[in-house]
């Protein structure tokens, strides 16, 4: 699947790397275990090893160098995923510096969203946003560059606001509010992106929203004045 | 065994092995119950906008679900085989404390009535998931008597387990054989050691975290509703539960697994120097992780990446042992019996289940993960995969022992094909729903992801619940067989798999006091058996034991539980019920302590045997202090909420009242005069104990307890006196937390003052007060510690 947007894609990249960790990793380990157990399987006819097991007695045998060795090894795959994973985090944390962003208050309720938009336009069940816009740079002013800025938090009980599509999620807390931020990089109507990851009651399955990503002239119109 | 009429024995048995039968039935039986739950949720999510279950009924079967197979069934499990074969494995003849072990069962199975019986409460039962985040928890959006019925259920049980863990560390600390040195303890023994350190951490936290919960629900207090506590005081309580619980689940289990895999590759156990360590560093690390299930809430970005990492260097010590594990095969003569396939199994599912564990340990990656099938299938992995595998690799071996019968091997090899086929079809596609939200009831086709065969689909949901009645229809398997086997198996002999643990050198299934041949010596060339030398100096004449005219067992555990459970459930639902158990409970406890006064409990100590690192103390003072460190666990977490409180306060602008404004500091200085005089009336009664003043002893004990009982008149006065000023439990935080720090500490005080009616009675009886002194002394450390945490109370709560 194309991704959708920019949060989406690095996210995507990160977890293909994880998976590749994942794989080679695990793979070395699984060849390992299973050649040991066919390799080593009880033959008719040969002796028990010398230092087998019996009552009271279980012999001292290994090489602490192998977990020093291990350890390193381990440190060092760790070091290189959590630089990248704290890459990314740093992305999705921190929203750009953009004059022109969208700001939307998203409220989460048993059981729905409402989106809250700057000039109190709400919405809910559907959260509308404008689509990247690369020509709406800063030195712009009036434009919708597509950047969206959710400040996140909810009425009553604990929810979860994501939208799996674009790879972002926050917890709907009462009392708090949360930001998350994305940019939709494909005008399209994406029915049911968005969800509860949070327990929250008897209408948790049903606390679903629609994404629709607008052109910045289409969103703007609605904004103003639409339905 | 002993020939008394089967009720006696098993209503009243004190015997290690008889409670670990009965934990093992009763687990198994939680086992069906809470898998059938499962079988429910997953016929619903079969296929898209089904309507087996409604909402509500969802919502309650997966909560209890999660909470019985997390509390019910895999901790239990372990602690039926710990119960049974710790003390042999150790070389001792039973418990150090057995009418306690016989509580702690009695008291779990009173529990996971009370946690059952909350469906019928009427408004059925919790339904907030198992982790019961706030504020869904409270009255408001949960109204059901039945989530606060679970509630106590669940503070019951943990004090089962925080009873039974401070038995086994006492025990295994303090009455191995001679030559049993710590580190030739077999792995699981080991496993358990840091299962019950984990648990006597763990569990009082969560103690805690509950005692906040019920006093929200039933009183009105105001932590999980206010902006001050909230949603984040849950979460982070009950996560530093929660965390190291995971590897409470894991460890028995994974222990299993390291001890079949040596036995049944015939060589020991690689690097055990090194598992043991790695071991204890995981349980360590494991208090501090407990945030990465905390990533989305938008606390501090730094503190997450801290841990980030921590979640990574936990994998290291599993990994290490997983390594050590396999390299364990290397050279071996590998027997493929059916506890080593489920050895290899769990091993197998469990290296899957932590490499998808250091995805989650990505702060980053969690944008997509928190709260859906992934971390489902994740932890399935783990706990069932390498927890609950590996418990039941131990059932098959030690199967053989417990019943003295072979169960068929053909029928436990189907077992484990079908199990591993089934687990996997039921838990790996979970890991591709990484999109699709946990616990939603119903989804419709747009989330219903799968794959095409030719032109028909297959939705990976359908496919999971396929897998999940393989898995479930696997264990009737086991259970057919294991059934048949007890009682038409072939005979088997005492060793069927050349074990090192020592219970493979006694019969099958093991004689009352377990050593029929005397006390076990382990020396490097093995063990022999030695005429039993008792501390007085005397022999007993035959066996490791019989010949002392001891009875083993007791009325009073299966009482003390009964009380307990109707108690709680009047609690909720019916006065004259509150009022049953809580006479019951009375009559118990007088029952207890009179068996107590005779002596029938008081076991003889063997002169020798392996008791380091604490040697000096009695068996009875290292359980107080083990007591203790669990209560250290408990009053620091609430500490703790005092302290979360009082930041969040400063954040959100509530006004924590002045010194002086709310509370008298001058009466509360002057109460905390009274308590800290009753402990040197205490420190009083111990010297005269040991100098032989009966009258002194006497004295000072009297005076201990007038001095208790007029810091809780006080304590009253002042109750009453802050109501009547309009501060009352639900007027803010700051009154919350008053009252539910003081309200514990008085239980302690009123508890301590209980027990110390019993010392007087003790005193009274005593033929000489140096033989009161033990007592004397171990309630002078409770005593001390009831005074210490009011000395941390009195300030956090009158002065600052």
């Amino acid at each position: 699947m194309p991704a959708l947007a920019p949060s989406a894609e690095q996210w995507q990249s990160l977890f293909t790397l994880y998976i590749i960790a994942a794989v080679i990793v695990g793979g070395a380990v699984f060849v390992m275990f299973f050649y040991f157990l066919a390799k080593y399987r009880r033959k008719p006819g040969t002796a028990e090893p010398k230092d087998a097991p019996r009552v009271g007695v279980m012999e001292d045998r290994g090489n602490p160098a192998l977990a020093a060795i291990l350890t390193a090894l381990l440190v060092s795959l760790f070091f290189g995923l959590t630089l990248n994973t704290f890459a990314l985090n740093a992305f999705l944390q921190n929203p750009p510096n953009d004059p022109n962003a969208l700001y939307v208050d998203v409220i989460g309720f048993q059981w729905g969203w409402r989106f809250v938009y700057p000039n109190a336009r709400e919405l809910v069940g559907e959260l509308r946003v404008p689509v990247l816009n690369s020509t709406c740079t800063p030195a712009v002013r009036g434009c919708w560059s597509g950047t969206v800025v959710l400040n996140i938090t909810s009425a009553d009980v604990f929810h979860s606001f994501g939208i799996a599509l674009l790879k972002i999620k926050r917890d709907a807390i009462p009392g708090r509010i949360n930001q998350a931020w994305f940019v939709a990089e494909k005008v399209d109507i994406y029915p049911e992106a968005i969800r509860c990851y949070e327990l929250c009651g008897t209408g948790h399955a049903l606390m679903i929203a629609d994404l629709l990503v607008l052109s910045a002239d289409n969103f703007h119109d609605w904004y103003l004045t639409g339905p | 065994m002993v020939d008394w009429h089967p009720l006696k024995r098993w209503l009243f048995t004190t015997n290690h092995k008889d409670i670990g039968i009965l934990y093992l039935l009763t687990s198994l039986y939680f086992f069906v119950a809470a898998g059938l739950l499962a079988l429910t949720f997953r016929t619903q999510l079969a296929i898209p906008s089904n309507t087996f279950l409604q909402p509500d009924e969802y919502n309650q079967a997966v909560t209890t679900h999660g909470l019985l197979m997390l509390l019910w069934v895999l901790t239990p499990l372990g602690a039926a085989f710990a119960n049974y074969f710790v003390p042999i494995q150790i070389g001792a003849r039973d418990m150090a404390f057995p009418r306690l072990n016989a509580l702690s069962y009695w008291v779990y199975l009173a529990s996971g009535l009370l946690a059952l019986s909350s469906f019928l409460a009427g408004g059925g039962t919790a339904d907030w998931g198992w982790t019961t985040y706030a504020p869904l928890n409270t009255v408001e959006f949960s109204p059901a008597v039945g989530g606060s019925m679970m509630g106590l259920a669940l503070m019951l049980l943990m004090a089962s387990s925080i009873v039974s863990t401070v038995n086994f560390l006492v025990t295994i600390f303090r009455l191995r054989a001679p030559g049993m040195s710590l580190m030739k303890l077999p792995l699981f023994t080991w496993a358990w050691i840091f299962t019950s350190l984990l648990m006597l951490w763990a569990f009082p936290s969560f103690v805690s975290a509950l005692t906040l919960l019920i006093s929200d629900r039933t009183f009105g207090t105001v932590f999980f509703t206010s902006t001050q506590g909230g949603p984040l005081l849950w979460d982070h309580m009950f996560w530093f539960f929660g965390h190291p619980e995971v590897y409470v689940l894991l460890l028995p289990g994974f222990g299993i697994t390291g001890d079949l895999l040596s036995t049944f590759s015939r060589r020991p156990l690689y690097a055990k120097k090194i598992i043991i360590p790695c071991l204890a560093i995981a349980s360590i690390l494991s208090f501090t992780v407990w945030a990465h299930h905390m990533f989305m809430t938008g606390i501090s970005q730094s503190l997450l990446e801290a841990f980030n990492v921590t979640t990574e260097l936990i994998s290291i010590p599993f990994a290490i042992i997983v390594i050590a594990y396999i390299f364990t095969l290397r050279g071996g003569s590998i027997r493929f019996a059916t506890p080593m396939l489920f050895a290899v199994g769990s091993l197998g599912l469990f290296i899957i289940g932590g490499i998808t564990g250091v995805f989650n340990s990505s702060v980053a990656l969690d944008t997509a993960f928190r709260g859906t099938f992934w971390v489902v299938g994740h932890f399935h992995y783990t706990i069932v995969g390498g927890g609950l595998t590996g418990l039941f690799g131990g059932l098959y071996y030690w199967f053989p022992k417990i019943t003295g019968r072979m169960y068929s091997e053909r029928l436990g090899k189907i077992h484990f094909v079908v199990y591993i086929i089934g687990f996997n079809l039921l838990y790996f596609p979970m890991h591709l729903l990484y999109d699709m939200p946990r616990r939603i009831f119903t989804y419709d086709s747009s989330l219903n992801a799968g794959f095409y065969i030719g032109s028909l689909f297959v939705g990976y949901n359908f496919l999971i619940t396929i897998g999940a009645f393989t898995f479930g229809i696997s264990q009737l398997i086991m259970f057919a067989n294991l059934l048949w086997s007890a009682r038409r198996g072939p005979a088997a002999n005492k060793d069927p798999w050349g074990g090192y643990s020592l219970e493979w050198g006694v019969p099958s299934p093991p004689p009352e006091f377990n050593f029929p041949e005397g006390v076990p010596v382990i020396s490097a060339t093995g063990v022999t058996y030695r005429p039993v030398a008792m501390a007085d100096g005397g022999h007993a004449d035959a066996g490791y034991g019989a010949g002392s005219h001891e009875e083993h067992w007791s009325h009073w555990p299966i009482v003390v539980a009964a009380g307990s459970g109707i108690a709680l459930w009047g609690l909720l639902m019916s006065l004259p019920a509150l009022l049953l158990g809580t006479g019951i409970l009375a009559v118990a406890f007088i029952g207890w302590g009179r068996e107590t006064l005779r002596g029938r409990f008081s076991e003889p100590i063997e002169a020798v045997g392996e008791k380091w690192p604490f040697a000096r103390l009695e068996n009875v003072s290292l359980g107080m202090w083990v007591f203790i460190f669990g209560e250290i666990a408990f009053f620091g977490t609430l500490f703790g909420a005092y302290v979360f409180l009082r930041m969040n306060s400063l954040l959100t602008g509530f006004v924590w009242p002045r010194p002086g404004e709310v509370h008298n500091i001058f009466f509360g200085g002057f109460n905390t005069i009274v308590l800290l005089t009753s402990g040197l009336t205490m420190v009083f009664a111990l010297t005269f104990a040991r100098r032989g003043s009966y009258r002194g002893l006497q004295g000072s004990l009297v005076a201990t307890f007038a001095l208790g009982a007029f810091f809780m008149v006080n304590k009253a006065f002042e109750w009453r006196e802050l109501f009547a000023g309009g501060f009352t439990f639900s007027t803010n935080t700051a009154s919350s937390i008053y009252y539910v720090l003081t309200g514990v500490h008085g239980a302690h005080v009123v508890a301590g003052l209980t027990a110390l009616v019993y010392l007087m009675v003790k005193a009274l009886k005593a033929s000489s007060t140096t033989q009161a002194a033990g007592a004397v002394e171990i309630f002078g450390i409770y005593w001390g510690m009831v005074d210490a945490v009011w000395v941390f109370l009195f300030p956090l709560l009158y002065l600052l």
